[in-house]
Order: C-alpha cells, then structure tokens, then sequence
C-alpha cells in the first residue's frame, strides 16, 4: 500500500509539473521569475487553476467509480451508468434550449441538480421498503439514461445552432475556463466525500463479501449505502458541473488499480483518488498541446490513454 | 440544366462560366434556359441571393433560418437543420436550392424519390460569392444575371483595404469554450479583405486556447450579436485577465458575417468602419 500510493503520487506530481511546463505557447521560467505579467497570468491564472482541477475531477471521477463498483458490486459500474452523468447533460441540454446559457453560472447549477436528482430518481426506483437492490439499482439507471438521452435529443432539436455549442460543452467535457474558484469549491468537497467515504471504507470493504455477511458482521448496510451513494453523486455532479462529462476514468482506473495491486476497498479509495488526478491531468496536457493553438476534447484523450494501458494489463494477468 | 443533381457544383459551374464569357463577348445574350419557376431554399444566405438577382416571385419557401429580406420570413418553412421533405414536396418546386455547408443526411434521395432536381450551392469562402450567385441566377433563367454578379463583384472589391498597420483581429465564434473563426474560412477571408490580419493562426473554425488568446493579443474582438451575450464575452475577457484594457470588443450583426450572400458587401463596410475607427482612437492616442 505505502510503495503503490508513493509510486502514484510521484506519478501524480510528475504529470502536474508536466502539465504545467507545457502548453499552448511556451512560458519561460526566465519570464516568469523576472515578472512578465503576460507570462505569470498564463501560468498563475489559467494554467495552474486549470492543471489542478484537472486532477480534481480525475480524482473525483475515480472515487465515485471506485464507490459505485463495491457497492453494486459490479465491475461495469461508474458513475455514468447509474445516470448522473445522463441527468447533467439533460439539465444543461434543456436549460440551454430555454435560452439561460446567457446568465452566469445558471447551466452548471441546472447540470448538479440533474446529476443530483438522477441518483435520488434512480435511488428511489431501486428501493423496495428499505432495501436497495444493486441489481435494480444498475437497470433503474440504464433506463433512466434513455430517457435522459431522449431528453436531450428533443432539447438539441429544438435549439438554435449557437445554442448546442454551449449544450456540447457539456457533452464532451472541457477544462476550458477553469478559474481558482473551481478549484476551491470542488477541493472542498472533494475533501469532505473523501472523508465520509473513508469514514465508512471498513464496512464496505465488508460490503464486497455480500450483503447478508457484512449485516452478520454489524454492518449497518442501508446506512452504508445511503453515504457512499449521496457522497459520490454529489462530488460526481460538482465535478460535471465545472468540467462536463470526461468518460472512462471511473470505470478505468479503479480497474487499473485493481489489476496491479489489490481490491481491497481501503486501499482502492486512495489509490484511485491519484491514479484518476494523474489520468486527467496527462489527458488534459494532450488535449492542450496536441494541435497547435487549438483544443481537443479531453475525453477522446482518457479513453486514448488509458484503454491500451488497461488492455495490456489485462491480457497479462489472465 | 436543371435535372442536374450531382453533389460537386462543379460541373455546371464551369457550365455557367463558359456561359458568362460567351455571353460577354457577344452583343447579345447568350440563350439561357428558361430555368425554374418554383424553388425552395434551404439556406439563409441563398435565399437572400435570391432576392438579389431578383427572382423572389419564384422563391416558395424557404428553411426556418431565412429571415432576410423581412418578406422571406412570411414564405412558408420547411424546417431547420434537418428540412420536412414532405413540406418541400408539398409546395410543389421544380427546384432545390441547398448549401453544401450543411448537408442534411438523406434529402438528395428524398428528392430524387420524388423527381424534385437539387441545387448544391458552395459558399464557403469569400471568393465563392459572386460565382454561386451566378449559378443561383442561372438556375432561375434570370437573363441579367452577370450584371447582378457584377455589380456585387464591383462592390467587393471596392470594399478591399490595405493598411499600413493591419490590427490584429480576432472572431469569436464561442466563448466558453472559446470557438474562433481561423484562415481559410468565409470569416477569415473578409478579415484580411478589409486588411485585417486574423489573430489566429490556424484554419478552420477551432477551439482556442485562452493561453493563446493572451499570449497573441488581439487589438479587437469581434462577437456575433445573437450567438455571443454581452454578458458572455464579460466573462471571457474575465477568465482573461489583463486582456480588457488592450483589446476593443465590438459586437457585429450575425446574420450579415456568417452568412455567405449578398450581404458580405454590407459585412465588409461594417468591419472597415470598426477597423477605420480603432485607427483613428489609435491615433489620438499618440501625441
């Protein structure tokens, strides 16, 4: 546990000192200690923030994944596939289509609240009296994906053209624009989910033997998984808010993790807080500098990295 | 000439040209084919030249974004980015008119179904205005077509500038993320024809990074008016910090810079108005 989380934190800090070198115009460190203001507000004011919540959402994304696979106890969970994803983009889909694009910071909070109340929808499908059936749970979310997908179909068709650029932006996830507020708002809550999660992490690594065994064992299971699904929504629907919808890093890296070390949820949680910072910080740096003076969209860039990488590895270990 | 229906313009184009030059060179007009009598238009920017050869008497509908000259507006609607071919053989046309820069998956077949010849019409840079009004004209048998195709012409290049100390000129498309208009584009080409130098570098219509953005200031910010709020480039120049005291932020009539028509005349005198002013503040600036 001690070399693994050391070895993903120097990775982590690596990518970040990677990310922040590189960019869309080269920075000197000559020009930035000697005070050229162009060049320190790059890098203090675009760079920087942007670099850090990259790896905010990375590890926000890998968290909720991490969560949703032990407490589903299904290895195809993420936070997608229980509809968090799907209520975002519905929210911005149709909040753009109503023309609020216009006002400040109205799409991001109409993105978290669908994301939010996705997961109470889908919650709520997959109670029977007080008990939560996982399996429920997976296709309540599936079938609430289709209906959000239709919601933003009829939303697309009745934009106007200018109008769907800001509902893509949400539909294909982008660090553009990210300021240091971000940064602290996701940070802290970040942080907080971190916390509860880690607070249960015991009983739901009990929670991957079954559910009757951990209840034998004093596990309140209800109560476990009522935190470690609000906690990771509600980080999940903070970070889509900010950043939109960055695919494959809640289903990959906890994965990744697994197949190089171990399933044990304890170490799980850490692990992939790093590991999915470090996925997105290197994506985000691609899909900065791979075209010269534009940008590309950063979940092509998750997917380009991580597949082969989690390919190979698993190949190794049949 | 109008049961042609193939994609690439190109045919007839050069079809229409060699038409031209034979009509130039002789007293009279050269015969030109009776041509349609009922089009529909499927885009903005051809129904405006429509209008212009003066053909509207055979214009009977129009796409959902047609909105100039006012009267189009009240030409029935056959639908947005993807038209109602039922609609469109409702109205009854002998002919099709649509841009190759939005191409809807599935009318060609449609309309070939229902014998209805399609127009494709090429209007992706500047250069290609006068000659796709030309084909527009031709289409409709409009006997004085080269005049009409001439004059626009004329008027282009009478907007042409050159200028001692090109500013920098940048066209947001989007702001967040920041989508610009890049070189050989419709956009770009009327930049540099009102001799402005486009401050991005790269072609085509990318999506721009802020760190480029400060790192190549531009000396003014063009904004489309309806897709880009005034409350929207604030928080651009927000999430740019220091680029508000350097860089002029003008608002522009939409529907005249990114439609490729007639109008790219009226497009062309605006820019060379804003550019002409931003040397004059310039100017007084300097002692």
């Amino acid at each position: 546990m001690k070399s693994a989380a050391l070895i993903l934190l120097v990775l982590l800090i690596a990518s970040i000192a990677l990310a922040i070198s590189f960019g869309a115009t080269p920075l000197s460190w000559h020009a930035i200690l000697g005070g050229d203001e162009t060049a320190r507000t790059i890098l203090f004011r675009i760079r920087l923030p942007r670099v850090l919540l990259g790896a905010l959402v990375g590890a926000t994304l890998a968290v909720a994944g991490v969560t949703f696979q032990t407490l589903l106890r299904n290895p195809l969970a993420d936070p997608f596939i229980l509809g968090v994803s799907g209520g975002a983009a519905a929210g911005a889909a149709t909040a753009t289509a109503f023309g609020l694009a216009a006002y400040r910071g109205v799409v991001p909070a109409i993105a978290f609240a669908g994301a939010c109340g996705a997961t109470a929808a889908v919650f709520m499908l997959a109670r029977r009296r007080d008990y939560v059936d996982p399996t429920r749970l997976l296709l309540s979310g599936l079938v609430l994906n289709a209906f959000f997908s239709a919601v933003i179909l009829i939303s697309f068709s009745l934009s106007k053209q200018s109008d769907l650029t800001a509902a893509l932006r949400w539909m294909m996830g982008t660090l553009f624009g990210a300021g240091w507020s971000d940064v602290a708002l996701l940070g802290v809550l970040l942080i907080v989910v971190i916390a509860a999660l880690a607070f249960i992490a015991n009983d739901l690594r009990m929670l991957a033997f079954g559910e009757d065994d951990a209840r034998s064992r004093g596990v309140n299971v209800e109560r476990v998984k009522w935190i470690g699904f609000g906690a990771s929504s509600v980080v999940t629907g903070a970070a889509v808010a900010v950043s939109g919808i960055i695919g494959f890093v809640g289903l990959l890296v906890p994965h990744l993790i697994r197949l190089i070390w171990r399933r044990d949820f304890r170490f799980l949680l850490p692990l992939s807080a790093l590991g999915g910072a470090t996925l997105v910080v290197l994506a985000d740096l691609l899909a900065r500098v791979a075209v010269n003076a534009s940008e590309l969209p950063i979940g092509a860039f998750t997917a380009l990295l991580g597949v082969p990488f989690f390919l190979s590895l698993l190949r190794r270990s049949r | 000439m109008r049961s042609i229906q193939t994609r690439p313009p190109g045919r007839v184009f050069i079809f229409i040209l060699a038409l031209l030059l034979f009509a130039c060179r002789n007293e009279e007009p050269a015969p030109l084919p009776a041509g349609s009598s009922r089009v529909v238009s499927l885009a903005p920017n051809i129904t405006e030249m429509i209008y212009a050869v003066g053909a509207r008497q055979k214009l009977v509908g129009t796409d959902n974004f047609s909105d100039y000259p006012a009267s189009a507006k009240s030409l029935p609607k056959v639908g947005g980015t993807q038209p109602n071919v039922e609609k469109i053989i409702s109205l009854k046309p002998d002919l099709v008119m649509a841009s190759t820069s939005s191409v809807p998956p599935g009318l060609e077949s449609s309309l070939r179904a229902a014998k209805i010849p399609l127009v494709w019409i090429k209007t992706d840079r500047l250069a290609d205005v006068p000659g796709a009004m030309a084909l527009v004209g031709a289409h409709l048998g409009v006997l004085d077509v080269p005049v009409h195709v001439a004059r626009l012409r004329d008027a282009i290049n009478q907007q042409k500038r050159t200028r001692a100390h090109p500013p920098r000129v940048l066209f947001a498309v989007w702001t967040n993320p920041l989508y610009v208009a890049g070189r050989n584009t419709f956009v770009g080409d009327l930049l540099e024809h009102c001799g402005a130098t486009n401050a991005v570098t790269v072609s085509g219509w990318p999506q721009y990074s802020l760190e480029s953005l400060l790192a190549n200031p531009p000396d003014v910010i063009l904004y489309p008016n309806l897709s880009v709020t005034p409350r929207a480039m604030q928080e651009l120049l927000d999430a740019a910090p220091g680029l508000r005291d350097r860089v002029r932020v003008v608002a522009v009539e939409e529907n005249v810079f990114v439609r490729p028509g007639p109008r790219v005349v009226t497009a062309a005198r605006q820019l060379n108005g804003i550019l002409d002013a931003g040397r004059q503040t310039a100017d007084s600036g300097q002692p």
